[in-house]
């Protein structure tokens, strides 16, 4: 199945990373879909990094489903990224995968590739999977991301950006703290 | 170079990075000055020392900016360092590990290695850097090494400890961690990282365990009575929510109401008894559960309102609909 996903998204994924190197982060993918044909991705909701624990999870995706009621939006995917290197999508993040599922169809997995997540590589580093049956197979049309996103990547980067995102975990702290992340990424 | 490095080695500047995310928030703000100072003075001496000494004494991880201003400090030739500059090539030294900056890594560790040739805390950080270069079977037997000499060197246990993590042998960590335990069982920072390991595995009821261990230890820190009431939920069940119900309300009373603490344990309460609501007949027992869904409803909006008012709105439907869970 077709997934596009655009600039603002793409880079808060990157960003999530990039400010919790040494730990496991996750987080929502919102947007659009055409049932059976294709996910457009239009925005990232980083959620957590470090141990996800379900009162937190079970509250974030309370508040994202809402939001995206808001903005006629649905829960696209899920991503991902492990704490170590290994890329394969861990037992945990199957089954928030799964439970998100379980909610909403036409669902995507994406794992985050560690070793392609700085820019300067210029190679996508998500990997999504789709479910079949049981499992989650990896889905056969990859993921496209232009070069412009990369290079915007490498300068926000290096302006320390990342230090700015907020996810679930930064906003159930404070609530001041905003999951939205408005204006991180200039488009 | 390279800042980015997801690596399983939790480069220390204590020894594991377990903070359960808490102490990098009440830093926040005291870290946020020094870097503001850092970004107007970028060389100066004392701002540098000054910047070092705080990340270094509060466990903080921030290896891009202690390379960047360390690597500075170091090369001019100032009197006023003195006898810090052993410490401070240490936290360069594992900082460059941490941001892949191979040149500093090596000069750091040359002039540690001259200066004190015979040091075991050296030896420990030859172990890191073979860590840091892949070579985990060459480290292993530094730290073996060492271990021969001082079976009970608790710095290079946890380097063991922490090696086994990063190569993914959690089963074998938390074996070693344990028998560390056993020993030290006053460790705080073990219990919490054994917690992690356990949960990465979602073994809850080891989990719990930990937690428990630390509640003991330290009754009156609101951080552990949550998190076992976080895990407590995760493990499911009736009695589990009863009792994180009753742990979250317990970490409300003992915690500062400005804290982290107080609005995630607002959060686990209103979560848990919107959960106890849909478990049938025996939700019939607890009469106070939506008295209390309330109480956090109205404590959380106002929060909401005071620190996040654009996102009242969305609150407010949220907890409206978890209300009615509740209700129900």
């Amino acid at each position: 199945m077709e997934v596009l996903i655009n600039n603002t998204a793409y880079s808060k994924v990157v960003l999530h990373c990039y400010k919790y190197p040494s730990q496991e982060v996750n987080g929502l993918f919102l947007g659009v879909k055409a049932e059976g044909e294709w996910i457009q991705i239009t925005d990232a909701v980083p959620l957590f990094h470090g141990t996800t624990l379900a009162p937190m999870l079970e509250m974030a995706l309370l508040v994202v489903e809402e939001y995206c009621e808001s903005k006629a939006l649905q829960i696209v995917g899920y991503y991902h990224a492990n704490e170590r290197e290994d890329n394969e999508p861990s037992a945990l993040a199957k089954k928030i995968a799964a439970k998100i599922h379980s909610n909403v169809s036409i669902f995507s997995l994406f794992t985050i590739d560690n070793h392609l997540a700085n820019p300067k590589l210029k190679k996508t580093c998500l990997k999504s999977f789709l479910k079949s049956g049981d499992q989650w197979k990896p889905n056969s049309s990859e993921l496209q991301v232009n070069s412009a996103v990369f290079n915007n990547l490498v300068n926000l980067i290096e302006e320390n950006k990342y230090l700015s995102l907020n996810d679930f975990d930064n906003h159930f702290s404070d609530p001041s703290n905003d999951f939205l992340n408005v204006d991180l990424v200039a488009s | 170079s390279d800042v980015y490095k997801r690596q399983g080695i939790n480069a220390e500047y204590g020894v594991f990075t377990t903070d359960c995310g808490m102490s990098s928030e009440k830093h926040a703000k005291d870290l946020k000055a020094h870097c503001e100072l850092l970004q107007r003075y970028p060389t100066n001496t004392n701002t540098i020392l000054e910047f070092l000494s705080y990340v270094r004494h509060n466990n903080l991880r921030r290896s891009d900016l202690v390379v960047k201003h360390g690597d500075i400090l170091l090369k001019q030739s100032s009197g006023q360092v003195g006898d810090e500059v052993w410490a401070i090539l240490e936290q360069v030294f594992i900082a460059s590990l941490d941001t892949n900056n191979k040149r500093i890594a090596d000069e750091c560790f040359s002039r540690l290695k001259r200066q004190f040739p015979n040091s075991t805390r050296v030896k420990r950080l030859e172990g890191l850097k073979l860590e840091a270069e892949g070579r985990y079977e060459d480290a292993k037997s530094i730290y073996e090494q060492i271990l021969a000499e001082d079976a009970w060197n608790i710095p290079v246990i946890k380097r063991v400890v922490a090696m086994l993590k990063a190569a993914g042998k959690t089963s074998q960590a938390i074996a070693k961690l344990n028998e560390y335990l056993k020993v030290y069982m006053g460790d705080t920072e073990a219990w919490n990282e054994l917690a992690d390991l356990y949960l990465s595995q979602q073994l809850y009821k080891n989990a719990e365990f930990c937690y428990e261990e630390l509640i003991l230890s330290n009754p009156h820190h609101p951080l552990y009575h949550r998190k076992y009431a976080e895990v407590l939920f995760s493990s499911g069940g009736f009695e589990n929510y009863k009792l994180a119900r009753s742990y979250f309300s317990h970490t409300l009373n003992i915690c500062n109401p400005q804290s982290p603490h107080a609005n995630r344990a607002l959060i686990g309460l209103a979560v848990t008894c919107s959960a106890l609501s849909s478990k049938g007949k025996q939700a019939k027992d607890l009469k106070d559960n939506v008295a209390v869904f309330d109480w956090c409803k109205k404590k959380l909006l106002a929060r909401y309102r005071e620190k996040a008012p654009d996102k009242v709105p969305l609150m407010e439907k949220v907890l409206a609909k978890m209300l009615d869970k509740t209700q129900a």
